[in-house]
């Protein structure tokens, strides 16, 4: 039974990217949290499978995995499709609504701001959640597309076309966005 | 029209996953078509924007998580999990197939050869397995014990009051020994709960160290000793006048030995 606390604690250093993947496969915060808990049980009972050095993407396809049956059993997928309604509602609660600068901001502004954040955030939010992972994953965890393809079970051209189609949406959302309030 | 084709080309180039071979003649070309060269510009600030949205666990997961994982740890072991593998099945497995064919029936001699290996190991292991589970459940049990503000439901005054306190809690009555002239001090006794039964379970203090005797009646023990060592701890199990015994510690198991020796 060696080598237990060495597995925790490889786990543990990818609690803030199971962590990431379950947030925006889900939303929600709490659930993630409980998505990564019961990930990280089942990666530890089952710690004698895990063939590579490197456990990250191995770890990721069972918090996807786990992030799926838990959508799939709540039947929330009405939710998950008006992903950008439960995000505003969200922020309308907290009473942080969109806040667009009166003045011009700086492009360090621009990078920072809240209102920057909760753009970027809504762009993610809305893009289809097949899309919205594998960019999540190319970005965000810098998986490469081998190992996006291993996580979320389908073609590296499949990966590549989805990335591209993530790209062309954020582009327009975001970059569209940046030259309007810089001018 | 050829820097559209180029497009995937660039989206390659900025995640690092362009074939060296064409690395530079696309960032060359990036660098002198001002249309590419923006929209690689682009790539990357979409990226620093993205990066933004990177949720950071909160720091009571983490704690969660590494005191769920301490309990995972001294759990006997679950079921097998249905878990993907690292390597997966090629997507063109039916090509796979057909050229594999001709060798069908060596993977079958070597596949009903597995088979009878397995059933011959599972037969075997099932064996070992119920020790297993037991020395998992009784390290549990131990380690629980010492987390416990009182390892023991009733405290030691001499063996006759830790005796009769055993009886009409079980359906037995385990021999209390008090060895505190032979370096075993007597702390006490509790019920526990070990592979599906009530059993009595004693504590021993052996210099700074807890040992937990527990004691049941012969049945599904060990006839022959038993002795392992779990997460550190030390595991011995043994049988004498129709009653298990197993002891747990973080002794050696030469002070097990000697305890097996006087009870």
């Amino acid at each position: 039974m060696q080598g237990i606390q060495d597995f925790e604690r490889l786990l543990l250093m990818h609690t803030d990217a199971a962590y990431n993947l379950a947030y925006w496969l889900v939303h929600n915060p709490d659930d993630a949290q409980d998505i990564v808990q019961d990930a990280f049980l089942r990666a530890f009972r089952a710690q004698h499978s895990v063939i590579a050095d490197d456990i990250k993407p191995w770890l990721l396809t069972i918090v996807r995995n786990v992030a799926y049956r838990w959508l799939s059993v709540q039947k929330r997928t009405a939710n998950v499709i008006s992903f950008e309604g439960a995000l505003s509602a969200r922020d309308d609660e907290s009473g942080r609504a969109l806040q667009v600068p009166s003045e011009a901001p700086s492009p360090e502004d621009l990078l920072m701001s809240h209102a920057d954040q909760t753009l970027v955030r809504n762009a993610l939010a809305e893009l289809p959640p097949a899309v919205r992972e594998v960019i999540v994953l190319r970005e965000l965890e810098d998986m490469s597309y081998r190992e996006i393809a291993e996580i979320t079970n389908v073609p590296i051209g499949t990966v590549m076309s989805r990335l591209a189609r993530a790209r062309e949406q954020l582009r327009a959302r975001l970059l569209a966005k940046e030259t309007r309030n810089a001018l | 029209m050829r820097c559209e084709r180029l497009r995937d080309r660039i989206g390659m180039l900025v995640d690092g996953e362009l074939p060296s071979g064409e690395r530079d003649a696309v960032s060359a070309h990036a660098a002198d078509c001002p249309e590419c060269g923006r929209y690689r510009d682009d790539l990357l600030r979409v990226r620093r924007h993205l990066i933004q949205a990177r949720q950071v666990a909160p720091a009571r997961l983490a704690q969660r998580l590494s005191s769920r994982l301490a309990v995972e740890a001294v759990r006997p072991a679950f079921g097998e999990e249905v878990l993907p593998t690292r390597a997966g099945l090629p997507r063109s497995a039916p090509m796979v197939a057909r050229r594999l064919a001709p060798y069908a029936r060596y993977a079958a001699v070597i596949l009903v050869a597995c088979a009878l290996s397995v059933a011959g190991t599972s037969w075997w292991a099932q064996r070992t397995d119920t020790q297993g589970r037991v020395s998992r459940d009784l390290l549990s049990a131990h380690v629980r014990a010492l987390i416990q503000d009182s390892p023991v439901q009733v405290a030691s005054l001499d063996t006759h009051t830790v005796k009769p306190w055993f009886a009409g809690r079980l359906d037995y009555s385990p021999a209390v020994k008090d060895l505190a002239a032979e370096g075993f001090q007597l702390v006490g006794g509790r019920l526990d709960y070990i592979d599906g039964r009530r059993v009595a379970a004693l504590v021993y203090r052996r210099r700074l160290h807890q040992i937990s005797v527990f004691i049941w009646p012969t049945g599904n023990g060990p006839t022959a000793s038993y002795s392992a060592r779990v997460d550190g701890y030390s595991v011995l199990g043994w049988s004498k006048a129709n009653m298990t015994y197993w002891a747990v510690s973080d002794v050696g198991e030469g002070d097990l030995r000697e305890l097996e020796a006087l009870l």
